[in-house]
């Protein structure tokens, strides 16, 4: 079995450590490049949503590169990636690919992925408990990936070369994608916030503090988003979002309810403009921008991709939260014309426009 | 009680309009229903309602302002989800708020929050609760929403037997109830039966359809909607897919498709899409991929803002053309489908 | 698309400013509008601060040697609050790209900006000037000679055209015609860049499309407000760069102005796809004769810092 599944965040380094731990092999797609969105927009309906398309994309540049296993998941409305599966296997199947189809409940986590993949562990002769010790090794190494990458947030706005951190991210990633076991997953931590720690910084200046918020897959995946976040960084703006692999599966596995800056308490901070969780992340985006407000945050940006049936509903009702909260919240709402202006320009007059909004409340 | 309630000529208004009347007069109101949409409705709908969204949707903010300053209340129900098993389209649950925080000065609203799923949530509970937000008594409420039921169940069972839904609201709303009888019209020079499948807001929508049905009549062809198949049938057919089509709609459009493709009661099948529907979008190339496998001509339909009618009569014609060339010449063998 | 130039003295009074169209070659368009400045300003008068702003403000940053280098939305608000200190509301119209911004005491607190379809924007009516072959500065004047505009489809101007083509069949005059295809831009403006933002006064107009006296009297009359047009409104955003590149230097230091002999240099970009790592990012190298001067386009800084 080779086994592939959509790029998404750092989640490559998750399945990575499974499956060099049990196996079985894992087919990295190629880095989503342009390339394999114009495999995507040429294969899919012309409606999608832009995540569809470059997750078929992702797909296709998997099959070619031989994996004969697709891993997605689904859920079960009312958001598309539940129909994702099926109109995608009409689609593959079309173009003549053969493939085996593994779908992840995400309404079921704990029956669904864990149970299918202790299952199919087992099928491989992997014993359940060698499989269970596999995945809470995969998953402390997304909680220290994560880490990282918190840091990087914090430590981009005062970094004196543009670029140092982004490059010692990186090797901060490979670092921890290269260890095998706990141990060595301890010394590469050690050695990566050293590292992080040693970029130089210019600590007399004073970041913006901004949240990104919106749709999952346009949030945690720069691909999608133009790389906002180091954009945003570089031009002096500490950023914070809301998407996080281990995060949404607390949430689904509902262990994240007393956690202070939960999803569940961004759902309950939102009712009060919608007072009803009509599903996706919508109530969470409305929910963070207030949580995040409160706590003094000085922008919101909201990440969709154009025509999401979700999150077209926050981006409505968040006007009214930067009306109240007094908080400036700039929406994008992305199409496959994913051009430089689109967001440079825009983002750097956000920042500007809050900058001069700071100064002038300081004289 | 003498208070005007006004509800939108839009969305939900197309499956639920004999209950929501029949309730609302039934418990002493005078029910204001916006007149139907013309392009002036649709563009003063488009100030308000984001790019993104989909015409229908924008088309409810053109309702909505049209009547707001006419009724006392108005009445925008909030639908997550419209049957046991499956969801609205999301923007319908989030809709009054999306309408409250776009559009100034609007009159108070009665959105009761309906979810089919629960016991709690059903619409016969919601109603109620707008019934006492009224001050209505409770023996009225009931018998007003057992009355609006039956004309509902009445609705479902002349929809199936070959009424169309526009004539139906026609005669409805000129009567206040419907005939005891199917108003099925029979004609006796049809050559060509066409199934017409979408979401009934947009295919019944007078400004959205572009005369699609008036010129199908012209054409000679008489017209089978989804709402004649049977949910039982649509259950059946999508039993192979092994894949639960969580949007109602979505699953009786793809039912009814998947059946009219395959039983051979139509010539021709006909999807009426609307652009930046998120749900057409993954139910349209499901049945594209099951019009290929079988030997019934499909057309996709896709409407919006820009769409000229021109183009769209010209592809019906051909659309048309096509269906009437297969059926009077048998030997086709040749699988198609047209987009 | 237009190459603008403003230079203001100490006092902050605008002292010249040009207006050149770019022909698709931003290079030239730059040493040219250098070249004019150059024969505007006193002799011996010395450059103490540079600011360059719109889509090739990189460009422009790296052959005069910028100060500040800013985008066109923070440079349009600043020179319009120059002149308008009240103002609450900019409409601008550009050639490719439309733009709204919001202002409140004096602070930008909300933007919008389209640069996705042409139907908001100059290049919508530049199209239908040519086709009815009245030159584009006549425009106004037709459109005011008219008794009762047409109506215009607006959305795009693929259909704005053909609806055109049939008021003309049916026998609308072309003043009506004219002045239908500016309210049918402000709408579209209004529905599309303006859409949901609070339109208050005073209002200011600028941006190359700012000269068309219809489109003005179309937003009047569509807003039932006054709109106030600055006699810089083609240049205005060169005027924000020059104010913000004033602020800058305000706070010491030496200028990075490299002087006018830019003009006559050979100046050049060339751009090509990096191959060092996945990202593919396209660099523009920048050269005055054969000598590299500048990278940018980076994502990891690499290129820019070479140098």
């Amino acid at each position: 079995m080779k086994i592939t599944v959509p790029h998404c965040g750092q989640m490559d380094i998750f399945i990575n450590a499974l499956c060099r731990r049990i196996g079985p092999e894992f087919i990295i797609p190629p880095k989503t490049s342009p390339r394999t969105l114009d495999l995507g927009i040429k294969y899919s309906p012309e409606s999608t949503c832009l995540p569809f398309k470059f997750i078929l994309g992702n797909f296709i540049e998997a099959l070619e590169k031989g994996a004969d296993t697709i891993c997605m998941i689904s859920d079960h409305g009312p958001c598309r990636v539940g129909m994702y599966d099926i109109v995608m296997q009409n689609i593959l199947t079309e173009m003549g690919y053969r493939f085996n189809w593994i779908t992840m409940d995400n309404n079921q986590i704990l029956r669904s992925h864990l149970l299918i993949f202790v299952r199919e562990q087992r099928k491989r002769g992997v014993s359940p408990l060698d499989a269970l010790r596999a995945l809470l090794f995969s998953w402390k190494k997304m909680k220290v990936c994560e880490e990282m990458e918190r840091l990087t947030h914090k430590t981009r706005p005062y970094e004196v070369n543009r670029g140092e951190t982004t490059r010692v991210y990186g090797e901060c990633l490979r670092l921890i994608d290269g260890v095998a076991n706990l141990r060595e997953l301890k010394i590469a931590r050690e050695d990566a916030l050293s590292r992080l720690a040693s970029i130089e910084q210019d600590r007399t200046r004073h970041p913006l503090k901004m949240l990104i918020t919106g749709e999952g897959y346009m949030v945690i995946n720069p691909h999608a988003n133009q790389d906002i976040e180091r954009r945003l960084g570089e031009m002096g703006v500490e950023v914070t979002r809301t998407m996080w692999f281990t995060s949404q599966i607390a949430h689904a596995t509902r262990l994240d309810h007393f956690k202070k800056r939960s999803k569940s308490k961004a759902i309950r901070a939102s009712k009060r403009y919608l007072p009803h969780n009509i599903g996706g992340e919508c109530n969470a985006s409305i929910g963070y921008a207030i949580l995040y407000a409160r706590e003094g945050y000085d922008g919101v940006i909201q990440l969709l991709p154009f025509g999401c049936i979700l999150e077209s509903v926050a981006k409505n009702i968040l006007r009214t939260v930067s009306r109240d909260y007094d908080i400036p919240i700039l929406t994008f709402s992305l199409t496959e014309n994913l051009s430089e202006t689109t967001i440079t320009t825009r983002l750097s007059a956000f920042v500007d426009l809050i900058q001069r909004k700071i100064k002038g409340k300081g004289k | 009680m003498s208070l005007r309630i006004g509800i939108p000529r839009a969305l939900l208004y197309y499956r639920y309009f004999p209950l929501w009347n029949t309730f609302f007069r039934e418990l002493g109101g005078q029910v204001v229903v916006s007149r139907p949409s013309t392009r002036r409705v649709l563009e003063e709908g488009f100030k308000y309602a984001d790019d993104d969204v989909c015409i229908p949707i924008k088309m409810i903010f053109g309702h909505v302002l049209s009547i707001k300053d006419k009724v006392d209340y108005l009445f925008v129900p909030r639908f997550l989800s419209d049957s046991k098993r499956g969801y609205c389209c999301p923007m319908l649950a989030g809709l009054p708020e999306m309408i409250k925080y776009s559009v100034p000065e609007l009159p108070p609203m009665l959105s009761p929050f309906v979810d089919e799923r629960y016991r709690g949530t059903r619409l016969s509970k919601a109603l109620s609760k707008v019934g006492r937000k009224l001050k209505v008594g409770p023996l009225r409420i009931r018998r007003a929403y057992a009355k609006a039921r039956g004309q509902h169940d009445q609705f479902q069972r002349l929809m199936r037997d070959g009424g169309s839904i526009p004539v139906l609201i026609n005669a409805f709303e000129a009567n206040g109830c419907f005939p005891e009888k199917p108003m099925a019209e029979k004609r006796e020079d049809e050559s060509l039966k066409i199934g017409v499948v979408g979401h009934p807001y947009s295919l019944h929508d007078s400004l959205f359809n572009f005369d699609l049905f008036r010129r199908l009549k012209e054409a000679k062809a008489s017209i089978y909607t989804q709402e004649r198949v049977h949910l039982r049938i649509i259950d059946y057919h999508l039993q192979g897919l092994k894949k639960d089509i969580y949007w109602t709609l979505g699953r009786e459009i793809l039912g009814a498709a998947f059946h009219l493709l395959d039983s051979k009661v139509v010539d021709g099948l006909i999807y009426v899409t609307c652009f930046s529907c998120g749900i057409d979008s993954m139910i349209e190339p499901l049945v594209g991929f099951r019009a290929k496998g079988t030997a019934s001509p499909y057309m996709a339909l896709m409407i919006d803002e820009h769409t000229g009618i021109g183009g769209l009569v010209t592809r019906l014609e051909a659309f048309l053309d096509t269906v009437r060339r297969r059926k009077f010449n048998t030997d086709d063998g040749h699988r198609k489908s047209w987009a | 698309m237009s190459t603008n130039l403003a230079v203001i003295n100490e006092e902050g009074n605008v002292l010249c400013h040009r207006y050149l169209l770019t022909h698709g070659q931003p290079i030239r368009a730059i040493q040219e509008g250098l070249r004019e400045i150059l024969s505007l300003i006193p002799n011996g008068m010395e450059i103490h601060g540079v600011g360059t702003t719109g889509s090739a403000r990189q460009l422009a940053g790296v052959m005069v040697g910028a100060d500040v280098v800013k985008n066109e939305i923070t440079a349009h608000a600043v020179g319009a609050i120059h002149f308008f200190p009240d103002a609450r509301t900019i409409l601008e119209i550009g050639g490719q790209d439309s733009k709204i911004i919001i202002i409140r005491d004096g602070l930008v607190v909300d933007f919008a900006m389209n640069t996705v379809c042409a139907a908001g924007t100059g290049s919508f009516l530049d199209q239908q000037a040519l086709r009815l072959n009245i030159p584009i500065d006549q425009f106004g004047q037709y459109a005011l000679r008219s008794k009762s505009p047409a109506r215009i489809a607006g959305r795009c101007t693929v259909f704005a055209e053909s609806d055109m083509v049939h008021k003309q069949q049916v026998g609308c005059n072309l003043e009506d015609i004219i002045a239908g295809l500016c309210e049918a831009l402000v709408r579209n403006y209004l529905n599309n860049v303006a859409k949901g933002k609070e339109i208050l006064e005073p209002i200011i107009f600028q941006g190359g499309v700012a000269a068309n006296e219809g489109i003005r009297s179309a937003f009047e009359r569509e807003l039932g407000k006054r709109i106030h047009i600055s006699k810089f409104f083609n240049v205005m955003g060169a005027i924000g760069a020059t104010f913000l590149a004033q602020e800058k230097m305000d706070g010491g230091g030496e200028t990075h102005f490299k002087g006018f002999e830019v003009i006559n240099l050979h100046c050049k970009t060339r751009s090509f796809e990096c191959k060092e790592c996945e990202n593919v990012c396209e660099i523009v190298a920048f050269s005055i004769g054969d000598e590299i001067t500048a990278y940018w386009g980076d994502r990891c800084g690499n290129w820019e810092n070479r140098l």
